[in-house]
């Protein structure tokens, strides 16, 4: 486990002096992402200054619920969404032996090998609007609500995690899938409005097979007092158990690797 | 993938408009109509983004402008616009498979005041608008002479067409000062004016003005094209090769 938490501290840092080489870059994309999610904040006001409610959740029900997919948005480009697009890289271009050869596990290795600091300066920012959003909305946010919060938040990052690994698993087969961004951006963004928009057949999909819900709904039901901690229980749940079906796919996806030779 | 994405944000916004609570029109339209625009935009998506801007920025960062067209007798800009255009045959044909299942499950849901005399202005908009995104993010390629962030400077660049270009929802839901700007910006010519034409909210003497404003802009991001170009040519170098 120690071995395991100096690889991540090792990978980080590695990452963190990559991406400082590249300082222009760096504020590029710092300052694309933070004007991406203030866009995306622009645009409920602009679709509210049309409706009154969606599927029975008024405006500031529905910017804190953007917030909240923004904030697991940066949250996947910060620890997850980096290290399988390397995934489906290496794959593609036949370096992925050398991380058979490494004595740690290949899953492991292949999770933690990107890191995104750009996204940090995203992530303060959202922080400190959903600060002063609770406090003009008058939400009355408790220790507790906002921890569970915070749970749910991560628990979506573990679900979507296996997932997308799940997904970026298939580039063994289809070397040629690359956008897999695009794809993933497309799934994200699927969960900025209530998931109780969606008929009877695609609320199901979304609560228990492709768990949208858990993106910012849930998380925003919880931090309202409009849920309890059964969702917490349910999130872990289903984390617990996508993680081993995503296991096995990779071990499974691993006994049919042929090497491109290195 | 990109296709299977797009999929699911078409029915995440189609899902919206239908739980949506208001008083009236939304935006001038009904909810049928909406349901009815996000599918035409998902489908004119596939012929209007003609985005060849990650191809120059590869081209000029990586060195490969000099020996593929430096040195050859070859337009750059014409040889990029064929490659958009071979590149789309395949994505409307892709494009439009997907979309059709969903039009079926939800033809009842769907409502438009399409009418036949449209279809052809319609049609001329959207090529026109293609034209226009090609010229448009041409140029933004071609500051890769400059810097490496070109990416960045690309998703603006979509966030124009997405917010201001009526991909996101109709220009039609800005307030009025905002919507006369919004009106006049290149956004609006790529994706929503053929859209406004399909839908038979632009005729007569306003279409007519649309497509003048629309051949302006084209003809503008074209001669900045080529003034781009000649400056940046001028100060490229690459090595090896």
């Amino acid at each position: 486990m120690l071995k395991k938490i100096h690889l991540i501290i090792a990978s980080a840092r590695f990452c963190l002096a990559r991406s400082l080489e590249f300082r222009s870059e760096i504020l590029v994309w710092i300052t694309t992402s933070i004007a991406w999610a203030l866009i995306a904040l622009y645009g409920i006001n602009i679709i509210f200054g049309q409706v009154e409610s969606i599927a029975g959740w008024g405006k500031n029900e529905v910017i804190i619920l953007v917030l909240t997919q923004e904030l697991f948005i940066s949250l996947m480009w910060i620890f997850i969404i980096p290290s399988l697009l390397n995934l489906s890289l290496i794959i593609r271009t036949g370096n992925f032996d050398f991380y058979l050869l490494k004595p740690v596990s290949s899953r492991f290795l292949s999770s933690i090998s990107r890191f995104e600091i750009d996204q940090y300066p995203r992530l303060a920012v959202l922080l400190v609007i959903l600060w002063k959003l609770a406090n003009d909305f008058k939400l009355n946010l408790d220790l507790f609500s906002f921890a569970g919060y915070i749970t749910l938040l991560f628990i979506a990052v573990g679900i979507f995690y296996s997932i997308f690994f799940m997904i970026t698993t298939t580039a063994f087969w289809f070397t040629r899938i690359f956008n897999l961004e695009d794809f993933f951006d497309s799934i994200m963004s699927a969960g900025r409005f209530p998931t109780f928009v969606y008929g009877a057949t695609l609320r199901f999909v979304y609560f228990y097979v492709i768990p949208i819900v858990f993106i910012a709904t849930f998380p925003v039901q919880f931090l309202l007092h409009k849920s309890g901690f059964d969702l917490i229980i349910l999130g872990f749940a289903i984390l617990t158990t996508l993680y081993f079906i995503s296991n096995y796919f990779w071990n499974f996806a691993l006994r049919h690797y042929s090497s491109a030779s290195s | 993938m990109w296709r299977l994405g797009n999929i699911i944000s078409l029915a995440a916004m189609i899902a919206v408009w239908m739980n949506a609570k208001a008083n009236g029109l939304i935006g001038g339209y009904t909810k049928s109509e909406l349901v009815a625009y996000y599918f035409a935009a998902m489908f004119l998506y596939s012929f209007v983004w003609w985005f060849p801007l990650p191809v120059i920025r590869e081209e000029v960062n990586d060195g490969y402008l000099g020996p593929r067209y430096l040195l050859k007798p070859i337009s750059h800009y014409w040889h990029k616009l064929s490659e958009e255009i071979g590149w789309h045959f395949v994505s409307i044909i892709a494009g439009t498979a997907l979309i059709v299942i969903p039009a079926i499950v939800l033809w009842g849901e769907i409502h438009t005041s399409f009418a036949l005399a449209s279809l052809l202005p319609a049609l001329v908009a959207t090529v026109l608008g293609a034209i226009l995104c090609f010229n448009f993010a041409y140029c933004l390629g071609l500051l890769s002479f400059w810097t490496t962030e070109v990416y960045g400077i690309g998703t603006f660049f979509w966030a124009g067409v997405n917010l201001l270009g009526g991909h996101a929802f109709p220009i039609s839901f800005y307030p009025g000062a905002i919507k006369t700007i919004v009106g006049f910006l290149p956004f609006r010519y790529i994706f929503s004016f053929s859209l406004e034409i399909f839908s038979g909210r632009s005729k007569g003497i306003e279409m007519l003005t649309g497509f003048a404003v629309q051949l302006l802009w084209i003809i503008a991001f074209g001669l900045l094209a080529k003034l781009i170009w000649r400056i940046g040519v001028r100060k490229f170098s690459a090595s090896g090769g």
